[in-house]
């Protein structure tokens, strides 16, 4: 038992129940990083049940395994597999199918969810601004990409440079990164944006899903069809929405372009050109979608 | 910085003189496309408790819009806190607490998390808006479900959730929208008067729509009434029920004998079946002394009192007048000088 009088002498009250706040408040930087982490935690299924996790999960270790693959075979047969390896963009090829399921999943779970619930209007009620909600949504999509489109390619380089397949020199390491950084981003925003630009269309989660998927791998079908079986304009194959980061991505490595990397028979400032005018139309399509939005109901 | 002196209970930011009104509009028009939502709406919003009536459709969530800076009016001025929404929206939207009419909220996240997050985007630390967050869950009654997930909840607990997140961010004006629907008769009392304590306890200044005027009349200090795009009446509820004087005299038998005992003893008797109203020939006559002359008169005749209460229009009587004189315009106008 305690001593009552040396209670008594020291007794505080700790609940005070609601009061007043009379600190500092953080202003609209506050509020945007408060949804940029909120959205990260969502999209990754943190502080949720066990499903949420599950495609986020899924799809980063698919991004990975094949890493994981070509690492362990270089180790083990270093000789062997020596140039034979895939190189950092061709790497791309492995993993798109990750980035477009993670874009699908995460990015309706990430905008229509909030329109359907009608966070979306508690949000705008506050301190934050439609423009400054898209940023911190798409600030965390970047985040959440970077799984799939920076960091297996970081992973890569650590394990051919263990195997001693990496770049020989720390310049040409920091030069590899600056370009995975690079193509990382162009794969991200990419896929973010257009991804977005599908959820603003719709309140559904499930129609977002699919609208994304099928978007990109329709108009690659599609694309492929034509190229195949008739004499297309070359320009045609920019249309293949799935393809276009990678072919710009073989370009800032400097790699060649093939059939395999790239579309061949385009310039790069046409690639480029393709490129922002279809982040151009996402960020059109994304302003017109919120700019219709009745958001007090 | 975060200032982490102790804070000591109730106390507030410095914030408008009490008299200032929190909401002022002056001839605000909105439209939606060619439906004209408000007319020429002019009114001053006093701190306090303030109700926003009128029916379906007649403008109140596009009034709470306007103010919250989310859309602008047509023509007319409107301020906020002394602030134009338009100009100061997100740093006015930090100092506005709101809860929509919709229940719709994510379903997986617990409350607490909830409440958190949108403190935290209305500008409080991480920490604070903790703390904060489990103080309003228990104010308004769910401490102990304060980690249930939103969507196992019912509709009265989410509507004390939605209220939860407009207070935590230790707002000085709340906004409302229809916080009793979906309530049963029982949760309605509970949440209304969770408003008015809010209201009264912390000083808070709270507008809260509704289309149920004697839910209005019960929490709120203030009346705005929305009829046809148009205010028909507003200011203080007690000035809005009007003039009226007297006492309402409510008895089992003995009518006609008490009407003539009081008609004898100097006062003015209108008689409606087993019910009389009383007033005194003397315009300065207190309500108390006429309240003591009618029971004494009661007992002189031995006629049972069943009720006995002050004559005083209640805001149904006032807004079905309105309809019925047909002159909304004219009683627009008025409510420019009542407030």
């Amino acid at each position: 038992m305690s001593d009552a009088t040396s209670v008594a002498g020291t007794a505080e009250i700790f609940e005070q129940g609601y009061r007043a706040y009379t600190g500092e408040r953080a202003g609209r930087s506050g509020s945007m990083v408060s949804i940029w982490r909120a959205s990260v935690q969502r999209g990754l299924g943190l502080r949720r049940k066990f499903r949420f996790k599950v495609v986020p999960l899924l799809t980063i270790v698919l991004a990975y395994l094949p890493a994981l693959a070509f690492i362990g075979v270089s180790m083990l047969f270093p000789e062997e597999v020596a140039g034979e390896l895939v190189d950092y963009p061709g790497y791309y090829g492995f993993i798109t199918t990750a980035m477009v399921l993670l874009t699908a999943f995460i990015v309706p779970e990430l905008l229509s969810a909030d329109r359907q619930s009608g966070m979306l209007g508690m949000y705008l009620a506050g301190p934050i601004t439609r423009g400054s909600y898209l940023a911190s949504k798409g600030a965390a999509m970047l985040t959440i990409l970077a799984f799939v489109t920076f960091l297996p390619l970081v992973f890569v380089l650590i394990g051919y440079s263990i195997t001693g397949l990496g770049p020989g020199t720390i310049v040409e390491t920091l030069k590899l990164l600056g370009r995975m950084l690079a193509s990382g981003t162009v794969f991200a925003a990419y896929f973010a944006l257009i991804g977005m630009a599908v959820s603003s269309l719709t309140d559904r989660k499930g129609f977002a899903s699919a609208a994304i998927i099928m978007l990109f791998v329709g108009t690659g079908v599609l694309v492929g069809i034509l190229t195949e079986s008739t004499d297309v304009p070359d320009w045609l194959q920019l249309f293949a929405l799935v393809a276009l980061p990678s072919d710009l991505t073989t370009r800032i490595y400097g790699g060649p372009v093939t059939e395999e990397t790239g579309f061949t028979g385009i310039e790069t400032w046409q690639s480029m050109g393709a490129y922002a005018l279809a982040c151009a139309v996402a960020v059109a399509v994304i302003v017109y979608g919120y700019r219709r939005l009745e958001v007090t109901k | 910085m975060v200032n982490t002196e102790p804070v000591p209970p109730n106390s507030r930011m410095p914030e408008p003189k009490r008299t200032m009104p929190v909401i002022s509009a002056a001839a605000v028009t909105k439209s939606w496309g060619t439906n004209v939502v408000l007319n020429n709406v002019t009114v001053d919003v006093l701190p306090g408790i303030t109700g926003l009536l009128g029916s379906n459709g007649a403008g109140k969530t596009t009034f709470l819009g306007m103010a919250l800076g989310l859309h602008q009016p047509d023509s007319g001025s409107l301020q906020v806190l002394g602030e134009d929404p338009a100009l100061a929206g997100p740093m006015l939207r930090q100092r506005i607490g709101y809860s929509p009419e919709h229940h719709d909220l994510p379903p997986d996240i617990p409350a607490q998390d909830l409440v958190r997050h949108l403190a935290e985007v209305h500008g409080l630390p991480r920490r604070e808006a903790t703390t904060r967050a489990s103080d309003s869950l228990w104010l308004v009654g769910l401490g102990e479900e304060r980690a249930r997930p939103v969507g196992t909840m019912s509709t009265g607990q989410r509507q004390r959730v939605k209220l939860a997140q407009a207070i935590a961010h230790d707002p000085a004006l709340i906004l409302l929208d229809e916080p009793t629907d979906g309530l049963d008769p029982v949760q309605r009392d509970d949440m209304l008067a969770l408003i008015r304590r809010i209201g009264t306890e912390f000083g808070i200044s709270i507008m809260l729509s509704s289309h149920l005027l004697e839910e209005v009349e019960r929490v709120a200090d203030n009346a705005v009434i929305l009829n046809n795009q148009r205010v028909v009446a507003s200011g203080p509820i007690s000035q809005l029920r009007g003039d009226r004087t007297g006492v309402i005299v409510e008895v089992d038998s003995g009518v006609e004998q008490l009407g003539q005992f009081l008609e004898q003893a100097g006062a003015q008797v209108a008689v409606q079946q087993r019910r009389l109203v009383v007033d005194s020939e003397h315009p300065d006559a207190s309500l108390d002394g006429l309240l003591d002359l009618v029971r004494d008169a009661a007992a002189a005749v031995g006629s049972p009192i069943r009720r006995m209460h002050p004559a005083e229009s209640s805001l149904e009587e006032l807004f079905l007048a309105e309809l019925d004189a047909g002159n909304l315009v004219a009683a627009a106008a008025g409510s420019e000088s009542a407030s």
